[in-house]
């Protein structure tokens, strides 16, 4: 029965990137998510939904172990995030730095290597090159030296995304990369991402257009503080299950 | 004749011996809290060092309680060892209580001072320490300093700038985007915490030249002048690093002219003076050359609004 | 009338601590008590030119020069900050070292004037009852507390006429904007109440102490209550007590008075902040420590059901490899659950919901 089990579980690491298992995320006192089962398919563009509050970026920062886990365990290509920190790509949710820091948008994307770089080890050429590459891909190696306060709001978010793409990952966690981005430039991204799809990555995004959901993602995670529903669009993005999500917070204390 | 009395003053950092010990101490402070100030600045943490100089009081008044020395370096570790604690309560505070960050500073700062002053009042009660201790502190003493002073000043300096060299890297994403740090497996806690020891030793080198109350200043000032020249962080430290230092050293000749100028309010009038020209004169967002530009600016959308009318006109007239 | 001096220290001392923690508990509300550092030191430079000008200490000039220069430090302060090249904080930050570096020099220039800069710092309250106020060469009491009195008498005329606008305006600026009520005019008034507080106390206390009674009793009481009167009412009343300890320390061990009473109001705050009822770190900690435990109990409850559910068994074992807890942990909160009677274990060692345990899930999930 050991083996069976174990046997399942290697099955399933090979479909899936991420494996969430009984997560509980609690704040002081308050529940943010609750016991939830999860597993983010390879291969697939994933958005999460969900109301404000939801816990939509805490469902990213628990992944990565950014908050603390009250229950419940996380495993990134069946390893723990400390041990597989390196096939992970995150883009905060905006907002979350200070845009009159001292910094260019070329620099802000080397940053994304400084994980592969290590301690002591100092950004050289290599580094350098690699983020202009980054760059580019996002269309704006004219903007290399641009400081990021003065970069628009999506150019801002493609900066970001060049940073994700400099880490060159397995998973992307992507909190609300679309937010304040004109169409144009959600093309722009969208058309990276598939490409990043098609070379087997797993893309997870928190998504506030629920029009686009079905238009840009294969599955969709949906979430109000427990998880409501989880799976590919077709089957669950219905209207039952978004009025289920969207309805009044869920209520629970303790 | 200016020149020349400009030049001769100049010139007593190489004859003067204790011109010289005088504007090199200063100049290590200027130059250490210049480059360590970026962070504290950067981080919206500018009064932390008001605080956390306040807070070395005590420290001083212990180290001649236990040691009874006049030790400088039993000194600074007292003073390093409250300034550091005096931050964590800060922390600590602003981290368990609905106390905001200001009045937790204001806090720390006023009690640890009373603190301070009550020990030193009782040391001097029974003849323990001088009034000396407590001014040299106060408005710090960069006129007396001596050889032995300005070495210790300068290996603590360089142990914040090797520090600072080796963690460039850590301390820069911690402080721009610190999830985003913490996400590729950066101890963001530990890195805060290395920091802030560093920017008290800077601060405790400060105690000596420029004083408790003046301290603050030199955190901030040179980080906030360079600021205003370049938007690349190295540039900034190196810059700021740079004004910090240059202020040491005008600081400490200006006031050797004058009879019983002190040093440290010097240096501080000079690093406002320098903030001050950086906020006219710096060619990106300097108050001058945005008023050269916004002229421009206006002159260009002039000249297009009246081409518009021009073709305006044209067009009208063509109807 | 001859008052011992002790006593004219005492009524100082109290009066300062009344006048600085009533006004302080705005600037801690409107996170502002660092303008306090700012002011309580910048005054020096208008102390020094006031004294300069009129050639003597003139208590009117003094106070006219101090509050101007409060003012000043306001005023360059904001225009630092509005101008969008620095934070709040570091304009302040630049701007009170760069006016009092400026004082210093002053003093130290002009030899004639009687200022010790290290006084201005720590005070000199031990002097209050040698300096008396003589009208029409009678000897109407001491100096200091004549003017801290009537201070006292002006800063509860301002608190109490201007109450509503300080509460609204503290609480909601918006509110405070639309409803008429003029909060920058307020602002300006309350700074300058505590330009003229930080003057007046700070001739009898020095600069530092007056920071202390300005934020630290107003801090205690941030931390004991919700409403704004009774905070008021508890930041003067701990002033008051740390100022009366204070001194008596003070002459108990023979060290500085103002020191002292300063380290009172700090343990004041920190007795406050770790025994404080409600807020206070110990019943923090356990109130926490309680709520975790039960949030994790609930988590435990809640795994079980759903195993159950989909016919999987739970044990403590698998109990601690599923939620990720460590193995003693698991076993504390297993048997915590079979004592409250939530759960039975059965033969193999596997755990089942009693009806108690069933009512506690779903009293959570819905
Ligand atoms: N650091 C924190 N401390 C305490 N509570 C927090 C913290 N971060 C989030 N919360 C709470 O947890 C809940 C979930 O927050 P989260 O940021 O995950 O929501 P979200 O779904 O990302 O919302 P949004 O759409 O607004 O980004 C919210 O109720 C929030 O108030
Ligand atoms: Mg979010």
């Amino acid at each position: 029965m050991e083996q069976k089990s174990s046997k399942k579980n290697s099955e399933s690491e090979k479909e899936y990137s991420v494996i969430i298992k009984n997560l509980s995320v609690t704040y002081r006192t308050e529940p943010a998510l609750w016991n939830i089962d999860l597993n983010f398919p390879k291969g697939q563009m994933i958005a999460i939904v969900g109301p404000n509050g939801a816990g939509k970026s805490t469902l990213i920062k628990a992944v990565m172990g950014l908050v603390p886990i009250t229950a419940g365990k996380v495993s990134i290509f069946g390893k723990t995030y400390s041990k597989n920190r390196d096939k992970v790509a995150y883009v905060p949710q905006r907002g979350s730095v200070d845009w009159d820091f001292p910094t260019d948008a070329l620099d802000v994307v080397e940053m994304g290597l400084y994980g592969k770089l290590g301690w002591f080890r100092r950004p050289n050429s290599k580094t350098r090159n690699l983020a202009r590459e980054c760059l580019d891909k996002v269309g704006l190696s004219n903007y290399a030296d641009r400081q990021i306060g003065q970069l628009s709001g999506g150019q801002q978010q493609r900066v970001f995304l060049a940073r994700a793409l400099a880490q060159d990952a397995q998973i992307y966690l992507m909190d609300e990369p679309l937010n304040g981005v004109d169409v144009i430039t959600e093309k722009t991204i969208l058309s990276i991402l598939e490409n990043l799809k098609k070379e087997g990555k797993t893309i997870v995004m928190v998504h506030h257009e629920l029009q686009t959901v079905d238009k840009y993602f294969d599955w969709v995670v949906m979430v109000n503080r427990n998880l409501i529903a989880n799976g590919p669009i077709k089957e669950v993005f219905t209207k039952i299950n978004l009025d289920r999500t969207y309805q009044e917070k869920q209520r629970m204390s303790i | 004749m200016i020149l020349e009395e400009i030049l001769s003053i100049f010139l007593g950092i190489f004859t003067d011996y204790t011109l010289r010990y005088v504007a090199l101490g200063s100049a290590i402070l200027g130059i250490t809290s210049g480059a360590l100030g970026c962070f504290t600045v950067l981080r919206k943490q500018s009064l932390f060092g008001d605080a956390i100089a306040h807070a070395a009081l005590p420290g001083i008044g212990f180290a001649y309680l236990f040691a009874g020395t006049k030790d400088s370096l039993l000194l600074m570790l007292g003073a390093a060892i409250f300034a550091w604690f005096g931050g964590m309560i800060t922390l600590a505070i602003t981290n368990t209580t609905r106390i905001k960050q200001d009045a937790a500073l204001g806090i720390t700062l006023s009690v640890f001072f009373g603190l301070g002053i009550v020990l030193l009042s009782y040391l001097q009660s029974i003849g323990g320490a001088s009034q000396g201790g407590l001014d040299r502190f106060l408005f710090g003493q960069a006129a007396a300093l001596i050889e032995s002073d300005v070495i210790n000043l300068g290996i603590l300096s360089a142990l914040c700038f090797t520090i600072l060299i080796l963690f460039y890297k850590e301390f820069k994403i911690t402080t721009f985007d610190s999830s985003f740090g913490q996400s590729l497996g950066f101890p963001i806690k530990y890195l805060n915490v290395l920091l802030t020891s560093v920017i008290v030793v800077a601060v405790v080198i400060g105690l000596h030249t420029v004083g408790v109350v003046l301290m603050v200043s030199m955190l901030i000032a040179p980080a906030a002048a360079a600021r205003q020249w370049t938007s690349n962080l190295k540039n900034m430290i190196i810059l700021s690093a740079i004004f910090g230092g240059l202020s040491g050293i005008i600081g400490s000749m200006i006031s050797s002219t004058a009879e019983g100028m002190s040093t440290g309010p010097v240096i501080v009038i000079t690093i406002t003076a320098i903030l001050g020209i950086s906020f006219v004169f710096s060619p990106k967002q300097g108050y001058l050359f945005k008023h050269l530009r916004n002229q421009r600016k206006s002159q260009i959308s002039l000249d297009n609004i009246k081409t518009i009318s021009d073709k305006e006109k044209e067009n009208h007239g063509n109807i | 009338m001859e008052i011992s001096s002790d006593l004219i220290i005492i009524g100082t001392a109290v009066l300062v601590a009344a006048n600085c923690a009533s006004i302080g508990v705005f600037l801690v509300l409107r996170k502002m008590a660092m303008m306090s550092d700012a002011i309580s030191h910048s005054v020096l430079l208008g102390i020094v030119i006031a004294v300069f000008a009129v050639g003597g200490r003139e208590p009117v000039a003094v106070i006219v020069g101090g509050v101007l220069s409060g003012i000043l430090t306001i005023s360059l302060v904001e225009l630092l900050y509005r101008s969008g090249k620095l934070k709040q904080d570091s304009s302040i930050g630049i701007i009170f070292p760069f006016l009092f570096a400026i004082g210093v020099i002053l003093v130290t220039q002009a030899g004639n004037v009687h200022i010790d800069v290290e006084h201005v710092l720590y005070g000199s309250i031990e002097f209050a009852p040698f300096d008396t106020l003589y009208l029409d060469e009678l000897n109407i009491g001491s100096k200091s507390m004549w003017v801290l009195g009537i201070l006292a008498i002006a800063n509860v005329s301002f608190i109490v006429i201007l109450y509503k606008e300080l509460k609204i305006s503290t609480f909601d600026k918006s509110l405070a904007l639309s409803a008429g009520l003029m909060p920058l005019l307020v602002h300006y008034l309350l700074m300058i109440m505590v330009a003229t507080t930080a003057v007046v106390a700070f001739e009898s206390v020095g600069a530092i102490l007056v920071i202390a009674f300005f934020i630290v009793p107003a801090s205690a009481a941030f931390l004991l209550t919700d409403r704004l009167s009774r905070m008021l009412i508890i930041s003067v009343s701990l002033g008051i007590i740390s100022a009366v300890i204070g001194y008596l320390f003070a002459i108990f061990a023979d060290v500085s008075i103002s020191g002292s009473m300063a380290t009172i109001t700090g343990i004041i705050f920190g007795l406050v902040w770790i025994f404080g009822p409600n807020r206070g770190l110990v019943s923090r900690w356990r109130r926490i420590s309680k709520q975790r435990f039960e949030v994790d109990l609930v988590i435990v409850l809640t795994h079980i059901h759903k195993e159950l559910g989909s016919d999987r068994q739970v044990s403590t074992s698998s109990m601690s490899n599923s939620l990720g807890w460590t193995k003693e942990y698991s076993k504390k909160l297993s048997e915590f659950i079979q004592e409250q009677k939530f759960v039975e274990k059965n033969t193999q060692g596997n755990f089942t919901l009693t009806n108690i345990g069933l009512k506690k899930v779903e009293n959570y999930s819905n």
